[in-house]
């Protein structure tokens, strides 16, 4: 058992890749051409930090435009990117730090950011799932 | 002649107090030496299942072997609370392995599932090495 797990060990280690910082940037800025739309959270969860179908477009100035429901309402908020050994955090202006992922499942790409996860088991962890947002924001070339 | 006497009671309560005294340390010892043991054998066989897990490509074994890890050592509280790096990262792993479960991939890092495996196997390693270190002291003790 002991050499097999040595061999899993070495040969993960040996194909790893690892990720970097601008690896995650990339997609979560996407160019600027696209921005991410909070779809759903996990059951038993409450919208409380980020709102139901709001709209996240990420700049590269580090400044993120959020919009809510009808659009027509935005908000500015910093935000930063931090790669761990690891994982990588997001952390959006007031609202809190996340660890951030980008999944995919049955074809669909989005991205996933929930609560750093705890030691303890009895807190719970609120994921967020975001999906990309081709919406036309309003004054958009305005914002970039 | 009492003199005698109480100095004898005196010399044949301290040895059997140093008796009893002895008997209860070894006991002791011996007790923990067996707790050790077992919780040896715990990291060993979570050390087993995650290997199994990581390196599984059929499905029916992954679930059964998901079942296993949250009855036996998730839910089952047999790491104890001081070994903080096991506990972290079977928290970790647990939520990759429902990732891994639900057929969702991470983009940029692929291998995130195993790797958050390698890390308990690397806690468990840490851990059987130091409690084996302490096993030996234990024994030259003895």
């Amino acid at each position: 058992m002991k050499v097999i797990t040595l061999f899993v060990f070495v040969f993960f280690s040996l194909t790893a890749k690892s990720q970097t910082a601008k690896d995650y940037i990339v997609l979560l800025t996407a160019d600027l051409k696209q921005s991410w739309r909070l779809d759903s959270i996990t059951m038993n969860s409450n919208y409380t930090e980020l709102k139901k179908e709001m709209v996240v477009l990420f700049k590269l100035n580090n400044r993120a435009v959020i919009f809510y429901g009808s659009l027509q309402k935005a908000d500015t908020i910093a935000w930063f990117l931090e790669k761990k050994e690891k994982y990588a955090l997001l952390t959006l202006g007031e609202i809190g730090r996340y660890e951030i992922d980008f999944l995919q499942r049955n074809n669909v790409r989005y991205m996933r950011l929930r609560n750093e996860i705890p030691l303890q088991k009895n807190i719970n962890i609120t994921e967020y799932f975001f999906l990309p947002s081709n919406d036309k924001l309003p004054g958009k070339s305005k914002i970039i | 002649m009492n003199t005698e006497k109480a100095i004898k009671a005196t010399i044949f309560s301290a040895m059997g107090v140093t008796a009893v005294i002895i008997c209860v340390t070894w006991a002791g010892k011996e007790k923990q030496f067996s707790e050790q043991q077992s919780r040896v054998s715990v990291y060993n066989r979570l050390t087993t299942l995650i290997g199994k897990i990581i390196t599984v490509s059929n499905a029916d074994s992954l679930l059964t072997w998901n079942k296993s890890f949250n009855s036996d050592f998730y839910d089952g509280e047999t790491i104890p609370p001081e070994d903080s790096a096991t506990l972290l990262a079977m928290r970790r792993f647990r939520f990759e392995l429902n990732d891994k479960l639900s057929g969702t991939t991470n983009i940029l890092d692929s291998g995130r599932f195993e790797k958050t495996g390698q890390d308990i196997i690397k806690a468990c390693q840490m851990q059987i090495a130091k409690m084996t270190k302490g096993s030996e002291e234990l024994a030259k003790n003895n």
